[in-house]
């Protein structure tokens, strides 16, 4: 059985967002956060990143790799759907698997996200180094997302960077 | 090509200029008058005919009696043409003299097709004779009052070549989807463009925000059937060139009913019908060692086990615990039509109700009640799937003087619909009720896979919906040759979807049962502001030159907010009183304006070559280019020679024209999203991350058609033949690439790097069999072939449509299936496939189209006794496809309830398929399970009784008919599952699949029309 449908729709429920406008240049665009602001910003959401890798949504609609890496280990069961418990009882992410797939991406996610505020944060002009503490704090998040691969996955995992240009 | 604004500004000068040098030509008119009457059984007075001084703008139609005025027309010899839907055209010359009235009448014989047929789109009034396309129409006015449709797509579903309407389910208020000469666009809808009364109307075919499994309901079927005169369908780009951005699926132009002068008539109608589910749903199986523990034929064949008995159970059909029950139906009308030459009226109004086929059983009941210490369930849970529906319309028209007429249209609908859970949905009935345990009430877990109906309909979903859709136009005729014409429309949507569970209740499914509701607004407006002129001259005495140029703007706006909550206190299903809340909002606008010039040349009247060219310009941000042009060419050529012998009329015809489509308003830009960030305990800040990668260099799609293909009329015009091909390439499609998962969000970007091809071949051929007095026969045959082709995927490897089932590949159809090929042989003679008996194939090979590459449909219509009874009925086909029976799949691979799991006597195929699916390691393939999807339907049957005057006189009416009409009478296929017409996935684009739905089920009625 797949999983049931998600109680909200639109895409989403994946995330708590805040109330925005998602029409015409209602929603942020780059030169909205080229500044201080913007950078601390995606810093936030950098970390905010990193923990849903980590943590899932705490809900249990998104798996962290923390539940994850315990239902590797058979320390839990899967509730959700067939093909999901079948997987993890293979040990194989197939990424046609929403659930698995996506929990992937998700790590994946928290160290693109952290590239992109450290590099925002290092493009400000007045920008210090030794007193700056948000690069070694998102390093640092970096590093458990390298960790954590490393323990949840096998060897040969990509590490990839898009930017979007075609 | 200037800018537009510039284009626009000079073809309005253009316009004004002419018109005030023409003002002295209306100093010499005069007036026509007469009367048009048709022969046969549907002869007298004939309202609603069409009457044109040719070579000139001047045009009406004909009142209740038949009869018309022709104003302000210029003194000397003129041709007057009259045409009317289902009777030959005919011309007659006529001399005005200054001042004076000339009368005219005319007799019109029944004919099955004409060429003088008039399509009305945003470039004006054209003959079909003028057009170089095929465009279909659909008379509806006479179909609702016999046959049994209730919405929109059951109008659509077989009478129109090349139109796919694609049923999903027969869940009350469900939706389906509809294609036109197939699926071009891989990652857009393939919807066509619906426009109503010469406005956009919103016509969502998945509408809804929150989740039912599968099934959601159209704003397409918001429209009232019996609102509607007819429909007529431009079926591609060669076509609706003119509608630019959004016409490349076709455009869909509706037309409601307008009054007719003449005596006030009145008309009632009441409706009623029963719904039944005759659908056959499989068995639940379960096989048994002696010891009663499960033994597949498997495990006997690895010789683990031998099946000693075999147990069958079907809750779905069981009198004590099913749940499906006789649905029904009504629908009562009323509507007033009339006025004077100077101003006509048509008013309605409708009430709809429908009850779907679920019920909650009794002993369900009692257990609810029991559970919940309740004296008294609520309505919705007994019948979770119910219909009320208000249509109401007003529409006016007013000759304001001899050179202007104006009308105002009013349509307002309100309905109240509650959705039951299914299809892909471990909280749905089907998926229940299809899965459950074969030992029935006795196994250990129930006869029902994951809840009992008493659960399932405790969780609730409802949609509430008020839609005002209005317009108003204008015409203006100032000169004999110039005709101007406006449109200005608004068709709002405000939508309420509700679900909810109530803490203690419902399916005790994840932390559902701790309550849980959410409560989501939506308003769709869809603003329409078009405004045209044509100019026709007589270049000389052979050559006609008609010269349209036209303004469009639309504007679509959709605003959404969403509110959630969960941990709900007992009794309560507000939001609010959730102990955990959450809320967002949705919002996206799109603008487009266009500008077309239209170019006709028209010579002896039998020969016609079309020009036209459509500039848009789209509000879309960050596209580098927001200006597109669309050009179209076509000719059409009456063939002469051909009016006396066996073939009546000859036309040649062919077209080319192009038309796009874009992707949402923000899709070029790189944006980012709010995201609610937890900074320390409680305490939460905003942060922002990547939404969308963007492109600055994406446009839109451009489809470009080419069509051909000749209308024949034989026999004297008894007997119509119309045979159109056509070949549709979509350029620059829009494909949504997934990026790599190991770069994490946004998970995909369009990009302009695809390319399409659909070819098809078209056909109707109607045809007056008999025409008597005592007995009339009416035949038509609509088909269609399609071929569709993913030309080009940009060097991106396949994308999956549906997991790795269905994939769009280089040279292969859109969506197609795709599985591991294996063969197998029973070769130890033991009548058992086991695992070693099979051969598999090395990878994923292509199966077959997802799609129907084949449709046909025979209608026949039968008049006897001087039409006191008429008889119609309509057969449909659909073939060239095969479907994903995942519903199977899934009993045999997860829930192990089918018969070939167990069963010695299943085909060596089924038990095949299974092995396959289950028993091969990393090479299981649900291949087998993709079966062949072809079938016939007995769609509908209606038998009218027309009173006869003395009866209908007696209940004090001019006219009266008694209607039974039956709609999906039976179902001829091979297919193994209940119903190949099913779509779990709903109104998905490409995704196709079986899967624990309720199947189309079979509605009849009874009907009464009384006219005053």
């Amino acid at each position: 059985m797949e999983r049931p449908p998600a109680r909200r729709s639109g895409g989403h429920g994946r995330r708590l967002r805040l109330p925005h406008r998602s029409g015409g240049a209602r929603l942020p665009a780059p030169e909205a956060i080229a500044n201080a602001a913007g950078a601390n910003a995606l810093y936030l959401a950098a970390v905010q990143t990193f923990i849903w890798a980590l943590n899932g949504d705490g809900s249990g609609g998104t798996e962290g790799q923390i539940l994850i890496s315990g239902m590797l280990a058979d320390e839990f069961r899967h509730s959700g759907t067939f093909s999901t418990r079948v997987d993890y009882d293979m040990r194989a992410s197939d990424l046609n698997n929403g659930t698995l797939a996506g929990a992937f991406r998700n790590l994946h996610d928290g160290r693109v996200e952290a590239h992109r505020a450290i590099n925002a944060i290092t493009a400000l002009p007045d920008f210090n180094a030794a007193t700056d503490d948000r690069i070694s704090e998102l390093n640092n998040a970096i590093g458990i997302i390298f960790l954590t691969s490393a323990q949840n996955y096998c060897n040969g995992i990509p590490f990839s960077n898009y930017d979007g240009a075609t | 090509m200037g800018t537009p604004k510039r284009t626009f500004g000079r073809l309005g000068l253009a316009v004004l200029v002419a018109a005030l040098l023409a003002t002295p030509a209306w100093a010499q008119t005069g007036t026509i008058t007469g009367r048009v009457t048709g022969t046969g059984v549907g002869g007298g007075p004939l309202e609603a005919a069409r009457l044109i001084v040719v070579g000139t703008n001047i045009t009406t139609t004909t009142n209740r009696d038949g009869a018309f005025t022709l104003r302000a027309v210029p003194a000397g010899q003129h041709q007057v043409r009259v045409t009317r839907l289902g009777f030959t055209s005919k011309s007659s010359p006529v001399t005005v003299a200054s001042g004076q009235t000339a009368t005219i009448d005319f007799v019109l014989d029944p004919a099955p097709f004409t060429l003088e047929e008039i399509t009305t789109t945003a470039s004006g009034e054209q003959r079909k004779l003028e057009s170089g396309n095929t465009v279909h129409t659909i008379q509806v006015n006479t179909l609702v009052e016999t046959a049994p449709v209730k919405d929109l797509s059951q109008i659509l579903l077989g009478r129109a070549p090349g139109v796919q309407v694609l049923p999903s389910t027969g869940t009350t208020g469900g939706s389906q989807r509809i294609r036109i000469r197939g699926s071009n666009s891989v990652s857009l809808s393939n919807e066509p463009l619906f426009v109503i009364d010469g406005v956009r109307m919103e016509s969502g075919e998945s509408s809804i925000s929150v989740g039912t499994g599968g099934q959601s309901p159209s704003r397409l079927n918001d429209i009232n059937p019996e609102d509607i005169a007819d429909i007529q369908i431009l079926k591609g780009p060669s076509a609706s060139v003119i509608y630019g951005t959004g016409g490349s699926n076709g455009v869909v132009l509706i037309t409601t009913k307008r009054g007719v002068a003449g005596r006030t008539q009145w008309n009632f109608w009441g409706e009623a019908g029963v719904l039944h589910d005759k659908n056959d749903y499989p068995d639940n199986y379960y096989g048994a060692a002696a010891d009663g523990s499960r033994c597949r034929l498997d495990d006997q064949a690895r010789g683990l086990c031998t099946v000693a008995s075999i147990t069958s159970f079907n809750p779905l059909r069981d009198p004590t615990e099913s749940p499906i029950h006789s649905g029904f139906r009504q629908q009562y009308g009323g509507a007033v039509s009339g006025g004077t030459e100077q101003v006509r009226y048509y008013v309605t109004g409708e009430w709809e109700g429908e009850r779907g086929v679920l019920f909650m059983p009794d002993a369900e009941q009692t257990r609810v009640l029991s559970e919940t210490g309740r004296s008294a369930l609520r309505a919705e849970e007994l019948n979770p799937n119910t219909l009320g529906k208000w249509s109401l319309r007003a529409n006016t028209d007013f000759n304001v003087s001899s050179k202007a007429r104006a009308g105002v249209r009013v349509g307002f609908v309100t309905s109240d619909l509650w959705l039951p859970q299914n299809d892909n949905n471990v909280t749905g009935l089907h998926s229940s009720g299809i899965n459950g345990d074969g030992r029935g009430p006795d196994a250990p877990g129930g006869a029902w896979g994951f809840f009992t109906p008493g659960d399932v309909f405790g969780r609730l979903t409802r949609q509430k919906v008020r839609r005002l859709t209005t317009s108003a136009d204008a015409q203006f005729t100032p000169t004999t040759w110039l005709t101007a014409r406006t449109t200005l429309g608004w068709d709002q949507t405000e939508r309420q979807d509700q679900q909810f569970q109530r803490f203690g209740e419902g399916p005790n499914f994840s932390t559902y049962r701790l309550g849980y509701a959410d409560e989501n607004r939506r308003t769709i407006d869809v603003y329409t502001v078009d405004a045209s002129a044509t100019a026709t001259f007589a270049v000389t005495d052979a050559i006609q030159s008609k010269t349209t140029g036209g303004l469009q703007y639309s504007e679509n706006s959709f605003r959404g907010t969403d509110a959630h909550g969960e941990q709900l206190p007992p009794g309560s299903v507000t939001v609010s009183s959730g102990a955990i809340k959450d809320a967002a909002e949705t919002n996206t606008f799109s603008k487009t304006a266009g500008a077309f010039v239209e170019q006709q040349f028209a010579f002896n009247d039998r020969f016609f070559v079309n020009g036209a060219v459509r500039v848009d310009r789209n509000s879309s941000a960050g596209f580098e280019s927001r200006t597109i042009i669309y050009p179209k060419a076509s000719v059409s050529y009456l063939v002469p020679g051909f009016e006396a012998g066996t073939i009546s009329s000859l036309r040649l015809r062919g077209s080319f024209g192009q038309a796009g489509q874009q992707p949402g308003g923000t899709t070029a830009l790189e944006i980012f999203d709010p995201l609610v960030t937890a900074v320390g305990a409680g305490i939460t800040d905003a942060g922002v991350v990547i939404n969308n990668l963007g492109d600055p260099t994406l446009k839109p799609e451009r489809s470009t058609e080419f069509e051909a293909g000749f209308d024949a009329t034989l026999f004297d015009n008894r007997v119509s033949v119309e045979l159109t091909g056509y070949h549709k390439e979509t350029r620059d499609a829009l494909i949504f690439v997934p990026t790599p998962v190991s770069a994490g969000n946004p998970n995909g970007q369009f990009r302009n790097i695809g390319k399409t091809r659909n070819q098809g071949l078209e056909a109707v051929i109607s045809a007056q069999v008999l025409n008597t007095e005592s007995l009339n026969w009416d035949f038509t045959f609509t088909g269609s072939l399609l071929r569709n082709r993913l030309l080009d995927l940009g060097g991106q490897p396949p994308i999956n449509a549906n997991g790795t089932t269905q994939q769009h590949r280089e040279g292969l159809p859109l969506g197609g299936y795709w599985a591991r090929p294996y063969t197998y042989s029973d070769a130890n003679g033991d009548g058992i496939i086991g695992r070693d008996e099979l051969v598999m194939g090395d990878s994923l090979e292509y199966i077959a189209p997802s799609q129907a590459t084949r449709e046909a449909a025979i209608t026949m219509s039968f008049g006897l006794f001087q039409n006191r009874v008429s008889v119609s009925t309509t057969l449909d086909y659909r073939g060239g496809f095969r479907l994903y029976n995942l519903q199977e799949d899934f009993r045999c691979r997860s829930s192990q309830n089918c018969a070939a799991l167990y069963d010695k006597n299943a085909p060596l195929a089924d038990q095949a398929r299974i092995e396959a699916l289950r028993f091969q390691g990393s090479n299981n393939t649900n291949t087998g399970f993709i079966e062949k999807g072809d079938y016939a339907k007995w769609r509908e049957l209606s038998v009218t009784f027309n009173a006869p005057q003395s009866l209908a006189n007696a209940l004090g009416a001019a006219r009266a008919s008694l209607s039974f009409a039956g709609r999906n009478l039976a179902l001829f296929t091979s297919y193994s599952g209940p119903d190949p017409e099913v779509n779990g996935q709903g109104e998905a684009n490409f995704a196709q699949r079986d899967f624990l739905s309720l199947p189309p089920i079979r509605t009849m009625i009874l009907r009464l029309n009384l006219s005053y």
